[in-house]
């Protein structure tokens, strides 16, 4: 990810509307990745994941820092519907996501 | 409260200003322009540089990934239209609905995706890299300036309620 040089981002007002719960199964089978890529803006890949799966600043940024360092971070998991619902999601907005088995 | 000087902010509930030269608007309409060209072509995905748009899904499972292609490619390459629609209807504007300023923000980031692949941008680029050609110097230069202006949309649209109300027009 890249940095746009703006002025550090103030709290957000709006996270859009949870559709996915932060505290799911463990034995739930799909999971969503976020991969790194050198043009997405950090500060766009932190407000995405807020506007899309309601998550706090703070979760959002925990998972930017993630893919920014490690190269790919877990967004969101569920069955398979609703983690292809997420990876479209994510596409729609530029961001490199993929799904697999949770193995 | 901070001050901020940047051409795109909020000034009230769901409402922005934007506040940019002739020749960045032109700037714009000339990416939107070529990403409609593009998204418009016959194969959009035979372009490695459109193809970034499309990520597959499931790279390891080529039948699960027609299956998502079938499903949401066209959903997908639509809204991309759709966002463009708007940003060309509105380039002239200098107050944006949400939705409006959405579109931008989506279709910078389309047209960033685009160009930053053709260029072939790394983490650490720097203009050095791409001075050795005008046209390539260019095109990076440009491709910063669309790294700046979403910057501050997404500056914009991040903003909290309390510093969106300082007056329009300072």
């Amino acid at each position: 990810m890249t940095n746009a040089n703006t002025a550090p981002v103030s709290a957000p007002v709006e996270i859009g509307h949870p559709e996915t719960v932060e505290h799911v199964e463990p034995d739930v089978p799909w999971i969503v990745l976020v991969w790194n890529d050198p043009i997405n803006l950090m500060t766009y890949v932190t407000w995405v994941l807020q506007k899309l799966f309601g998550y706090p600043r703070a979760k959002a940024e925990k998972l930017m820092w993630d893919v920014h360092t490690k190269g790919k971070a877990v967004v969101s998991n569920g069955s398979k519907d609703e983690a292809e619902r997420d990876v479209a999601r994510l596409h729609a907005y530029g961001l490199w996501a993929t799904m697999q088995k949770d193995t | 409260m901070r001050i901020r000087k940047g051409p795109v902010r909020r000034i009230g509930p769901g409402r922005f200003s934007v506040r940019l030269s002739e020749e960045e608007r032109d700037a714009v309409r000339t990416f939107s322009a070529q990403l409609r060209l593009l998204l418009t072509s016959e194969n959009p995905s035979s372009d490695p540089a459109v193809a970034r748009l499309f990520p597959p899904a499931q790279p390891d499972d080529v039948i699960g990934n027609l299956e998502y292609e079938r499903q949401h490619g066209n959903e997908l390459l639509l809204a991309k239209l759709e966002a463009l629609d708007t940003v060309e209807r509105t380039l002239e504007l200098e107050r944006l609905t949400e939705k409006e300023l959405l579109a931008w923000l989506g279709s910078l980031n389309s047209i960033r995706l685009v160009v930053g692949t053709r260029l072939g941008v790394t983490e650490e680029s720097t203009p050095a890299e791409f001075a050795g050609d005008e046209q390539t110097s260019e095109m990076f230069a440009l491709y910063g300036y669309l790294t700046w202006l979403q910057g501050w949309v997404i500056e914009a649209l991040d903003d909290d309620m309390a510093s969106g109300l300082e007056e329009p027009g300072n």
